[in-house]
């Protein structure tokens, strides 16, 4: 089965007992990183391996089927059962399509959205805890999928969509979260277009927020501590604040958006992308 | 007191004020008068005073305190950031 994360190809192979399962999972949640020429393609699977209770299952991430693990960081993992290595699954390959992309494209710790008609896009960063998932899961059934946690922009000030799994918690008391393919949730699924970047915009939720979400101009001096600490590999960057101040200035300015409740969030963002905000 | 820069990743100023990525990984963003006080340091050693006098020049004498004692202030704490190197003992 292969995969495709921000552009970053890969096999992924499983192993150990119940492997045909996670593969199956795997092919479920990540359903909308699957190439359009691998829909078909049967998960690899190797459920003769023995591995002991403690790494019951693994997945490795290949260069190609049978081929050499990826050597971009650490591509194989295992865990007790299916949940904890699906819930594992997401961090690295999101780790491996940053690292793969540090030097071409600017990776925002965002969500990312998008208007179905014009393609233009808004990222919405902000550290975890900031409601990112929650935000991609309300806004999406309208807007475009793009992410739920990497607002990757190219050169052109595309975004690059990674439509990965959500993370959702299924009971306030599980303590692993389930994948969810975004196709289940019912969002809106990218297309081959591109989505120019019209908004960046830092997430502030506050949860005593009453009434309509509050967008605010920032200066991009004011906005760039924050840009920077939610924008991954700006150590390798040549002048890094400039590069993130030019890319702002071009996209708009950054934003505040003070918000409690997600769907306060669907007219401002929707006004964002229309340039009526 | 004397006092310099340290090395830093970047800086970038707009409207007076600076946003500065040290070497610590942190990008802080510096107030109108240690802007002006960053500004001032180089890769050289140069006197508290110095950076004083240009204060008193760019924001007028302070109502309350000295202009030395606010500036080597502002100079400690641009130490604590790590993006400035402070010679206490040195003569101004």
């Amino acid at each position: 089965m292969r995969l495709e994360a921000l552009k970053l190809r890969f096999d992924v192979h499983c192993a150990g007992s119940g492997a045909s399962e996670l593969a199956t999972a795997v092919a479920e949640a990540w359903a909308w990183c699957l190439p359009e020429a691998a829909f078909d393609d049967a998960p690899e699977t190797d459920t003769e391996t023995e591995l002991d209770p403690e790494r019951r299952l693994s997945v490795t991430l290949r260069e190609g089927p049978g081929g050499d693990p990826l050597q971009v960081g650490p591509s194989t993992l295992s865990g007790p059962d299916l949940g904890a290595v699906m819930d594992r699954l997401t961090p690295m390959v999101t780790g491996l399509a940053l690292t793969a992309h540090r030097s071409d494209l600017v990776m925002f710790h965002a969500c990312a959205v998008a208007d179905p008609e014009t393609g233009g896009a808004v990222a919405l960063y902000g550290p975890s805890g900031t409601g990112k998932t929650t935000v991609a899961r309300t806004l999406c059934t309208d807007l475009v999928y793009l992410s739920d946690e990497t607002a990757a922009v190219d050169d052109d000030l595309c975004v690059v969509p990674y439509p990965k799994p959500l993370s959702v918690l299924a009971r306030p008391s599980d303590a692993v979260k389930d994948q969810v393919s975004p196709g289940r949730l019912g969002l809106v699924r990218a297309t081959d277009r591109a989505y120019p970047l019209r908004g960046l915009l830092q997430l502030r939720r506050d949860p005593a927020h009453v009434g309509a979400a509050v967008l605010e101009p920032l200066s991009t001096v004011e906005a760039l501590p924050e840009l920077v600490a939610q924008t991954s590999f700006t150590r390798e960057m040549t002048r890094p604040l400039h590069r993130l101040a030019d890319l702002a200035h071009r996209t708009g300015g950054v934003r505040r958006v003070t918000y409690a409740e997600a769907g306060q969030l669907g007219p401002v963002v929707r006004a964002v992308l229309d340039g009526e905000a | 007191m004397r006092a310099r820069r340290r090395e830093v990743v970047d800086e970038y100023v707009e409207d007076g004020l600076a946003a500065v990525y040290s070497q610590d990984g942190v990008v802080v963003l510096l107030s109108e008068l240690a802007t002006t006080a960053w500004e001032v340091l180089g890769e050289q050693w140069a006197a508290a005073d110095d950076v004083a006098a240009e204060l008193v020049r760019v924001f007028g004498a302070p109502p309350e305190g000295g202009a030395e004692q606010l500036t080597a202030d502002a100079l400690r704490s641009l130490a604590e950031m790590h993006l400035v190197e402070l010679d206490e003992g040195a003569l101004a």
